[in-house]
């Protein structure tokens, strides 16, 4: 018998403490599981249905399995009330659904929604449906708590549906039926729109909209009408019998409901960036071959590319880093980029919603239970293509924050494009506001960038008016 | 649970409720109440009589609670 590991640093993930059934904690790269002696039952009771078989086989879910890795301290010491430990299979980089796409969250719903219905005929079901349980790993969702898998005890309703429908089916309702972005919302809302909000958002015309007049009206209605009643409304689903037929079968309606669902906003300007852009074909050649022949050069085993706009850099870091985390402050260009990889099978790639000047802040208890967007890794190198001008100009960035962020990223490579003031883009920018910028000069850039990376590579693009650079962070 | 009769009665319910109903927004609610409900209802034509008697015993309540008063 191998002698088991024995783990000193564990960390404990600060916003996995709401099942009673165990929690996550960390032990340097590795993702683990304390469970209780009712969470370790839930373990087994899964782990020996053919259902966990055919959800690791479909990826459904994170593989998980039993490790003899040992606290410090054992186990008992380190945590008491807990039974025993299983390992999970860490996902690259953790994602919120506020930072998600449309297609994201709704592909998320109905990996939800589909899971209850497979797992119904082994008699499982999950005890919430919570959107932070999902995952994005290569375009696909991923299930990653396993302890919300759990036996269905007759007579009980779908427990996660008030969940499902504020995580879920609100958020992607206001888009399609009120054209309103829902990551903004659910950032505020993080557990999900309540229904006395999402009731006034839908507004009368919404009511009419599949699904919207039971999931919203009759909702919001009921939840008034029984708001100082202490009465338990449990035991009549034991009463009528309810079963795990009745369930699939308000699933099945859900997914019905979910399933046609599409962004009603008209495409924003972003989408269609890349045929309207200033640059030339020889320009955007020398782009393309400028980038590669970087990434070629630092094989970064991660990078994120900063305005990605429909991704068209980050297919080209694709092939060079393990992960390319994707971030553009425009959903839909994003979700045109998660459909393309989705339907392209292009692994690798997490487009994720996100302002670069207002990233997702640490949210939840202690500011902990949901960490910031910068507190969830580092990238080996960054992409800055055709963002500089909107930073610095649009919003008054100067270049010494700029690479200050660059500096506490800790990104080894930076490759960078300089947009200057005679540029057309630029201009445009400047056509209505009072030119303040005299310091947004390429030698200002220059200066500033130098101070803390060494210059790879510098070209300037045909056109003669951008400059793009590859720099590498001093080492001191 | 579909089917067009099913559906008028809700919604006939449901207009007939609303008015005995104050449009208050909530101080305090159990967040899954109205979810509960929401699923006995599309639990069937048994789940519709429940949510009935559950508002019928409310109305009756409130009458009853009303004559109290007034004795």
């Amino acid at each position: 018998m191998t002698k088991p590991d024995v783990m000193s640093d564990i960390v404990r993930a600060p916003g996995s403490y709401r099942d009673p059934c165990g929690f996550v904690f960390f032990h340097g790269n590795r993702v683990f599981r304390a469970l209780t002696s009712e969470g370790l039952a839930l373990y087994w009771d899964f782990r020996q249905s053919p259902l966990c078989q055919w959800a690791e086989e479909g990826h459904w879910v994170s593989p998980t399995w039993e490790t003899d890795a040992v606290c410090a301290n054992g186990t008992t010491e380190s945590f008491p009330d807990m039974s025993g430990i299983v390992e999970q299979k860490r996902i690259p980089f953790i994602s919120y659904p506020y930072e998600w796409s449309f297609d994201m969250l709704k592909d998320a719903a109905l990996h939800t929604l589909d899971f209850l219905l497979h797992a119904a005929p082994y008699g499982f079901t999950l005890k919430d449906a919570t959107a932070y349980n999902i995952q994005f790993v290569d375009g696909r969702p991923i299930l990653i708590d396993i302890l919300s898998l759990a036996k269905y005890v007759p007579g009980n309703p779908w427990v996660g549906y008030t969940q499902f429908c504020q995580q879920f089916l609100f958020q992607l309702a206001l888009t399609a039926h009120k054209g309103i972005h829902f990551q903004p919302v659910l950032r505020s809302y993080f557990e999900g729109i309540p229904i006395h909000v999402m009731k006034p958002l839908l507004g009368m015309a919404g009511w009419r909209k599949s699904g919207m007049f039971k999931h919203v009206m009759l909702q919001s209605f009921f939840q008034r009408g029984f708001q100082d009643s202490n009465l338990a409304l449990k035991p009549n689903f034991q009463t009528l019998k309810f079963s795990l037929e009745h369930v699939s079968a308000i699933v099945r309606a859900m997914k019905n409901i979910v399933t046609p669902l599409r962004p009603s906003r008209p495409k924003s300007h972003w989408v269609g960036y890349a045929e309207h852009r200033s640059y030339t074909d020889l320009d955007i050649e020398a782009k393309r071959e400028f980038v590669e022949k970087s990434l070629e050069n630092a094989r970064p085993d991660s990078v994120w590319d900063l305005g990605c706009n429909k991704g068209e850099f980050s297919f080209i870091a694709q092939k060079y880093a393990d992960l390319v985390i994707a971030i553009d402050a425009d959903p839909e260009s994003v979700n045109e980029l998660y459909r393309h990889c989705r339907e392209n099978r292009i692994p690798g790639i997490l487009p994720l919603v996100m302002d670069v000047m207002n990233p997702s802040p640490g949210l939840g208890w202690h500011n902990l239970a949901r960490q910031s967007f910068f507190g969830r890794g580092k990238p080996a190198a960054v992409l800055m293509l055709a963002l500089l001008h909107h930073l610095c100009v649009t919003h008054n960035v100067p270049f010494a924050y700029l690479f200050h962020l660059l500096v506490v990223l800790d990104a080894g490579y930076v490759i960078i494009e300089f947009v200057p003031k005679s540029d057309p883009m630029v201009q445009k920018l400047l056509a209505n506001r009072d030119d303040v910028y005299s310091w947004y000069n390429q030698p200002a850039f220059e200066a500033e960038a130098f101070k803390h990376f060494s210059l790879v590579d510098r070209r300037q693009l045909p056109t003669g008016k951008r400059v793009l650079y590859c720099l590498k962070r001093n080492t001191h | 649970m579909r089917n067009g009769r099913g559906c008028s009665l809700v919604f006939v319910l449901t207009v007939v409720l609303a008015s005995v109903e104050p449009d208050e927004a909530m101080a305090y609610i159990d967040p899954s109440a109205g979810g509960l409900l929401v699923q006995l209802l599309l639990g069937g034509l048994a789940g519709i009589g429940v949510v009935v008697k559950l508002y019928w015993g409310k109305i009756t309540g409130y009458f009853r609670k009303g004559n109290n008063d007034e004795t």
